[in-house]
Formats: C-alpha cells, sequence, structure tokens
C-alpha cells in the first residue's frame, strides 16, 4: 500500500482534471489485478509501477489479453489442419499440424506435428503425454502440457504469468494468408529479451503468424501458417489419431534436480526463474557440464558450467535467428549460454556467472 | 709402339724409385742409345715443365714441320681445283649479277621477289610479334587474362569453410558447440510442465539475490 500513498501525493501537485483520470485509471487498474490475482501481493505492487512508466489504457490491456485468452482456448479445444513454415536465419523448416478433440467415452485432446519433408522428429499427443517417434529409434513419451516446436507453451497456459516482464500491446489488423488477422505484440519491458508479435486470426483465434522481432523492429525467426483447414467436428485423421496406443511416460525423470550449488549467478534477466538444474553428460561428447535452465514462460535459456577448453577466443558469440551462443572463459571453468535471448543477454548472464 | 720399357726411365727421373730399381734402370739406360735418348728427352720435358729451364728447340724440327704442311698443302690445292676455280675466277661476280638479273626480270622471278620481300616483312611481324607478348607477359600479366575462360560462373574452393567462418573456432570449440546446442534442444523437449510449475516458485527464492 505504500506506493499507493505514494501515487496520492502525486496527484495532489497536478491540475484537478488530470487528477481525475488518474483516479479513475488506477481504480479501474487496481479492481482488475484484485480480481486477477487476488492472493498475489507482489505482482500487484509490479503491475502498478508497470503502469507509472508505460501509459496503456486499461481497456487495451484487458483486450489483448481476452485474444491471448481466445487463442488459448482455439490451441487447445478446436479441430483444424494446417501447414507451417518456420524460418530461421536461412533455415526454413515445414510441419503438417492437425489439432482435435474426440469426445467418444472420454475426452481426448489430440495434436500431431510432423515435418513435411521426411527423416525428422514426429510428435502426437494426446492430452497431457507427448510421443517422439524417430525413424530407426524407439518411440518415448514424456508429460507435458503441449508439443515444443514453434508454439511457446504459455499459449497453452495462462500468458498472464508474462506480466512481470512483458507488456501486451493491442495493434491494428492486417491480412495474412486472405484472412484477418488481429496482431499483439508482446514486448520485453527492459529489453533483455527479444518481443513477441503474435497474429491471431480473428476468426478462429488460431496463430496465423509469430514472430521474433528484435529492438530495432526487425523480424529474426518467424513462423507462418500457409494453409488453415477448420473442421466443426474431428475428422477421420484426428479420430484415427486418438487411436494410437503411445508409451507410457516415466513415472520420475532420471536424474532431476541433483543439487549443484556450486556456481553464483548474480545476474538474471527480469521475469525468468529457474526450471531444473542437474549434472550431466552432454549426448554427443560425453563432457560433464553443470546445467541450469532457465525460463520466463515465453522463451528458455540454458547455462552451462564445464571444464576450460584448451583454446578458443573469449567470448565466442554466435546467433542463428532469435538463438544465441556464448561462450566466455571464466576463471577456471568456461561458462555458455544458449537460448533465444539477444547476445548482449546472454553475455551478460554468462560473465556473471561466479564460482561460490 | 709402346714406351712400356721406358717407364722405368720416367720413374726415375720422377724420383718414384727405389735403390735397386734405380741401379737396374741406369744399367738399362746405359745399354742402348734409344734409352739414352729418351733419358735426355724425359729429362728436359720435366724441366721445362718444372720451369727451369728454357726450351730450345733446334731449326729442324720447325723446318721438318713446315715440309710437311707444305706438301699436304699442296695436295689440298691441286687436288680440290672447283673450289679454288670459282673464289679465283676473275669474273664470278659479274656472272652471279648478270644471272641475277636474267631471274629478276622473268615473271616468276618478279613475283617470288615480291613474295620474298613480303615474307620477309612477314617474318619480321611474326618475330616482332612473337617478341611483343614476351615482353608484355613479363610485366602486363593481367591484361593478357582479360579474356574471360568461363563466364558467369565464380571459381569456388572445394574445402569446406566451416571452420574458416569462424576462425575463433577450432575444431573441438566446433565439437562442443554443436554438443551444446543439441543438449539444450534436448532440454527444452523434455521439460516438464507440471514439475516447471512447482519448480517456478521454489528456485525463485534461491537464485535471486
Amino acid at each position: 500500500m505504500n506506493c499507493y500513498f505514494s501515487d496520492f501525493k502525486r496527484l495532489i501537485s497536478l491540475k484537478t482534471f488530470n487528477c481525475l483520470k488518474l483516479v479513475l485509471f488506477v481504480s479501474l487498474l487496481s479492481s482488475h489485478v484484485n480480481a486477477s490475482t487476488l492472493n498475489d501481493v507482489p505482482n500487484e505492487k509490479d503491475n502498478v509501477e508497470l503502469t507509472d512508466k508505460t501509459p496503456i489504457t486499461s481497456t487495451e490491456k484487458v483486450n489483448a489479453e481476452f485474444w491471448l485468452a481466445k487463442l488459448k482456448t482455439a490451441l487447445t479445444e478446436s479441430n483444424f489442419q494446417a501447414g507451417i513454415v518456420t524460418m530461421k536465419a536461412d533455415k526454413t523448416t515445414t510441419y503438417n499440424w492437425v489439432h482435435g478433440v474426440v469426445d467418444d467415452e472420454e475426452k481426448v485432446e489430440v495434436e500431431s506435428i510432423s515435418p513435411l519433408i521426411g527423416g525428422g522428429i514426429s510428435n502426437l499427443r494426446h492430452n497431457k503425454v507427448v510421443t517422439f517417434i524417430e525413424p530407426n529409434k524407439e518411440p518415448y513419451s514424456i508429460q507435458s502440457d503441449s508439443i515444443r516446436r514453434f508454439i511457446p507453451p504459455i499459449f497453452y497456459q495462462d500468458s498472464s504469468q508474462l506480466t512481470d516482464s512483458y507488456q501486451f500491446v493491442l495493434v491494428s489488423k492486417n491480412q495474412i494468408g486472405g484472412r484477418s488477422a488481429q496482431l499483439i505484440r508482446i514486448e520485453s519491458i527492459d529489453d533483455t529479451t527479444y518481443n513477441y508479435w503474435v497474429w491471431i486470426d480473428v476468426q478462429s483465434a488460431l496463430p496465423l503468424r509469430l514472430a521474433f522481432v528484435n529492438e530495432k523492429s526487425e523480424v529474426i525467426e518467424q513462423v507462418l501458417m500457409t494453409h488453415l483447414s477448420l473442421f466443426t467436428g474431428p475428422t477421420e485423421e484426428i479420430i484415427k489419431l486418438s487411436q494410437h496406443n503411445l508409451p507410457e511416460p516415466p513415472s520420475a525423470l532420471i536424474a532431476t534436480h541433483q543439487e549443484t550449488n556450486n556456481w553464483n549467478m548474480s545476474w538474471i534477466p527480469n521475469g525468468f526463474s529457474l526450471i531444473k538444474s542437474d549434472r550431466h553428460h552432454l549426448s554427443i561428447t560425453r563432457e560433464v557440464s553443470d546445467y541450469y535452465l532457465f525460463s520466463d514462460g515465453l522463451v528458455e535459456f540454458s547455462v552451462y558450467v564445464q571444464r576450460q577448453l584448451e583454446s578458443f577466443n573469449s567470448p565466442l558469440v554466435l546467433q542463428e535467428g532469435a538463438m544465441s551462443f556464448v561462450m566466455v572463459r571464466s576463471d577456471g571453468f568456461d561458462v555458455t549460454v544458449v537460448g533465444s535471448i539477444p547476445p548482449e543477454t546472454a553475455h551478460k548472464i554468462a560473465i556473471s556467472v561466479k564460482s561460490i | 709402339m709402346t714406351n712400356k720399357h721406358l717407364e722405368s726411365i720416367s720413374a726415375l727421373l720422377d724420383d718414384e724409385v727405389n735403390q735397386s730399381e734405380l741401379d737396374s734402370t741406369l744399367q738399362q739406360t746405359v745399354d742402348t742409345t734409344e734409352n739414352v735418348e729418351a733419358f735426355s728427352r724425359y729429362s728436359l720435358i720435366g724441366d721445362v715443365l718444372r720451369n727451369e729451364q728454357l726450351l730450345e728447340t733446334d731449326g729442324s724440327f720447325a723446318a721438318g714441320i713446315q715440309a710437311a704442311i707444305a706438301n699436304v698443302e699442296q695436295e689440298v690445292v691441286t687436288e680440290d681445283s672447283s673450289v679454288v676455280d670459282i673464289s679465283s675466277h676473275v669474273n664470278w661476280r659479274s656472272k652471279v649479277a648478270s644471272k641475277l638479273k636474267q631471274f629478276s626480270q622473268s615473271s616468276t622471278g618478279r613475283n617470288s621477289a615480291q613474295f620474298a620481300i613480303a615474307a620477309s616483312v612477314a617474318l619480321v611481324t611474326i618475330v616482332g610479334v612473337s617478341n611483343i607478348p614476351q615482353t608484355n607477359s613479363q610485366y602486363s600479366a593481367p591484361v593478357a587474362q582479360t579474356t574471360p575462360l568461363v563466364s558467369g560462373v565464380a571459381p569456388v574452393s572445394l574445402a569446406s569453410d566451416g571452420v574458416k567462418n569462424r576462425p575463433s573456432a577450432n575444431q573441438m570449440t566446433q565439437t562442443r558447440i554443436n554438443a551444446l546446442i543439441a543438449d539444450h534442444q534436448q532440454q527444452l523437449k523434455a521439460v516438464d510442465d507440471k514439475k516447471e510449475a512447482i519448480d517456478t516458485n521454489e528456485d525463485k527464492k534461491v537464485i535471486e539475490p
């Protein structure tokens, strides 16, 4: 409540008209925040600070969140088949994307993502079980709400988790593939991460285009829907997909949370939190690495701490699309940060890692 | 004819004999006049070679050689008379000149003369031209190479440039980069969403200062 008090102190020095506007604005906002996150006091404080810096009218904010809520519903409840092209640097990948809900005896949500050009990994999801199907390999399953390919998992969950570090901006409508699309800009508040733009189909609320945009408003990586077929109910293909027997996911993940408290990260960008940490062998080189995975809900980055390499020019910075790779030589060890974050941010994280 | 029997004399004069050989050789030498003359000649040769004495030749040797040469000369001159004839003929120049005049007055002769002139000019040209590129090639080689061998296609090296593009990354580094990127993607794939939700709250307190 301290911040409210300071707000009111400031209000006294302002003109009456502006005062009235602000009071209305703050009250609207606080009522909204109270409604959505009643039991989360720190969040409420964050939101007030946020609106102080960046004036967004509360109706716009509601609208953007309204669209993202519609997106979540469409992603989990509609029946459709779509063609997807992902463009990352000079690499282009194409997918066939099928989603449907079969409601026979029990409700099964079915999702399938398979590369149009064969040889890659195909995914099939039944509710919260995602199976990986690779040629010449035994298929296996994991527990997950979504297939992490081109749609960030946050869109299958509550998007309001992002309000710590992002602001949602509702922008004008435009046309994508002959369909009317509503653009929602998910913008990094402190520019430590890329902005994420989502064009949502007005009719179906499915994503028609998704793009990572840097601070110069340049698109650096994007996902484009090339065609979309909407169905009123599950098609034969969807029903067939729902009848596959998927391998059981392991009851507990192997080698999770071996505590590795050897390293102190003094700087992590706002909104990111640790998802897992362990010590494991890299599958290709069998090199041992202390590993940390961070996420802000929208993007993830990995931190690897390893023994020193014989020779490399520190810092080593590579970039492919939105993905950055930064390896720095620290005092007796090498730190690597990999993820869909700007290289400057990755470098800042890497140099902040110190041994305890 | 062999000088084998004179070897011992030569060896004696070169101081390459022992006492017994010296005695026998001296004994042999006095036996025949041939040996005595040979001894005299050899010592003379040795003295001249060692610059110990000026060579004094008697006139008979030179006279003999002159006589021999005179004989040979005479024989050559008298036998090969045709050669002597042309060179010694008083009118050969005028004869050749008249022959050439006749030849040049005939039509074939005139044509061929013109042809000869043209050919000589051409020869000079060829020599000249063939000389020019030689000097050129030393100083302006790029000019000679301006003619395009293949048009529109750039030369390409077959060697992989992957490492060159990232000079800081040697083989070891490259392997690690690939391994880390692959592992990052592997880790993302295996993120358990349910776990994520729980861990988010727990670990926040641990990591953030």
